[in-house]
C-alpha cells in the first residue's frame, strides 16, 4: 500500500486529525474527538471517528491498547508515524507552493 | 444510558468490537440528529467495507443473475412484435425483480475492496444505487402499460456506468475475476443486440461464481482487540 491514509477516500482528513492527536500520545475515543474538534473547530462525528479508526487500526497504523472502564485508547504505531509524517509532508510542500503562488499574484 | 438504536444496523463483527468503548463516547457527549445521521453514515460504511467476506453479494449476484438470464432467454425466444412493452410484457416482472438484487449484487461486489476506498468505486456505488431505483420504477411504469420505454434506456446506461466504475476499481486492486465479470455485464447492457439480456444474466452469475471461487476477507483489526 504506497498511500496508506491518502487512499482512504472520504476518511482521509478525519484520519489524519486523529492520527495528529495520537502523535501526543495515547487517547481514548472522546479524547480524540474533543482534541480534533479543539485544533481544527470542526465537529468530528462519531461516525466518522470510528470508520476511521477502524481503519487506521486495521492498517495498522494505530494500535489499541487495554480498555479502562470501557474507554480503549489508541496508540500511534511506528507505520503510522512514518505514515502520518509523509502526508503532513506532502501537506506541507502543497501549502508552501499554494501560499508562494499567492504571494506571486499580489505583487 | 441504553443501547443507542443506530448502534444496532452496524454489522455484528463490528459491534463486538467498537459497540463498548463508542457507548463510552455517548454518554460523555449524547447524540443528537446530526450525531445519529453521522452514525448511520458510519453504520454503512462498516458494511460496505466488511471485516470478512459476507456471504449476501455472490447471493444476491447469483439470483439476480439467473433471474435475469432467464427473463432474457424468454423474451428471445419469442417472435417480435415492434410495439413496447409488447412482448416484453409477460418477463417484465421477472426483470423488475432483477433490479434491486443486481444493485445489491454490484454494492457488495465493491465490499470486496476492503479497507480501499477509490474514486471509481466513490462515483460507482451511488450512480449504481440511483440509477437502479430510476430502472426499477420506469420498469414498473412499464409493467404497468404506462409506457417509459425511452427512459428505460437512459436509466440501464446509468446502471452500466456505475457497473463499469466498479468493475475498473476492482480490476485496479487486482480482483480479476469479478472485475472482469461486472465489466462484461455493463458491456453487455449497453449493447443493442437482442441476446444483450441473456450475456447480463450470465455476466452476473460469472460474477457470483468468481466471488464464491475466491473469497477476499478484507481484515479486521488484530485479534488481540476483538
Amino acid at each position: 500500500m504506497n498511500d496508506p491514509v491518502g487512499d482512504l477516500g472520504g476518511l482521509a482528513e478525519a484520519s489524519v486529525q486523529i492520527l495528529v492527536v495520537l502523535s501526543a500520545g495515547p487517547a481514548h475515543g472522546y479524547a480524540i474527538m474533543t482534541e480534533v474538534e479543539r485544533e481544527t473547530g470542526r465537529e468530528l462525528g462519531p461516525g466518522t471517528m470510528y470508520a476511521a479508526l477502524a481503519r487506521l487500526e486495521q492498517r495498522q497504523l494505530i494500535e489499541a491498547l487495554p480498555a479502562i472502564d470501557r474507554r480503549r485508547p489508541y496508540r500511534l504505531t511506528a507505520l503510522g508515524a512514518g505514515a502520518l509524517e509523509a502526508e503532513l509532508g506532502r501537506m506541507h510542500a502543497l501549502a508552501e507552493r499554494g501560499l508562494e503562488r499567492l504571494r506571486r499574484s499580489e505583487r | 444510558m441504553s443501547r443507542e438504536p443506530v448502534l444496532r444496523l452496524y454489522p455484528r463483527p463490528w459491534r463486538r468490537r467498537y459497540e463498548d468503548e463508542l457507548m463510552a463516547v455517548l454518554e460523555a457527549r449524547p447524540p443528537g440528529l446530526r450525531d445519529r445521521l453521522n452514525l448511520l453514515g458510519g453504520a454503512l460504511d462498516a458494511h460496505l467495507h466488511p471485516w470478512s467476506p459476507p456471504a449476501w453479494p455472490a447471493a444476491a449476484a447469483a439470483i439476480g443473475g439467473i433471474a435475469w438470464t432467464f427473463a432474457g432467454a424468454i423474451a428471445l425466444g419469442q417472435p417480435v412484435p415492434p410495439d413496447w412493452p409488447g412482448y416484453l410484457q409477460e418477463t417484465l416482472p421477472l426483470f423488475l425483480a432483477a433490479v434491486p438484487l443486481l444493485m445489491l449484487a454490484a454494492l457488495g461486489a465493491s465490499t470486496r475492496l476492503g479497507s480501499r476506498d477509490p474514486v471509481a468505486a466513490r462515483i460507482g456505488r451511488p450512480v449504481v444505487v440511483g440509477a437502479s431505483v430510476a430502472w426499477a420504477v420506469l420498469l414498473t411504469v412499464a409493467a404497468a402499460n404506462l409506457g417509459g420505454g425511452a427512459i428505460l434506456a437512459v436509466a440501464a446506461t446509468g446502471v452500466a456506468a456505475g457497473t463499469l466504475l466498479l468493475g475498473i476499481a476492482l480490476l485496479a486492486a487486482d480482483d480479476r475475476g469479478p472485475g472482469i465479470a461486472l465489466l462484461a455485464a455493463s458491456l453487455a447492457l449497453l449493447v443493442p443486440v437482442a441476446w444483450a439480456p441473456v450475456a447480463y444474466g450470465a455476466a452476473w452469475t460469472a460474477a457470483a461464481v468468481t466471488q464464491l471461487r475466491d473469497p477476499r476477507p478484507s481484515g479486521g483489526p488484530t485479534a488481540a482487540t476483538r
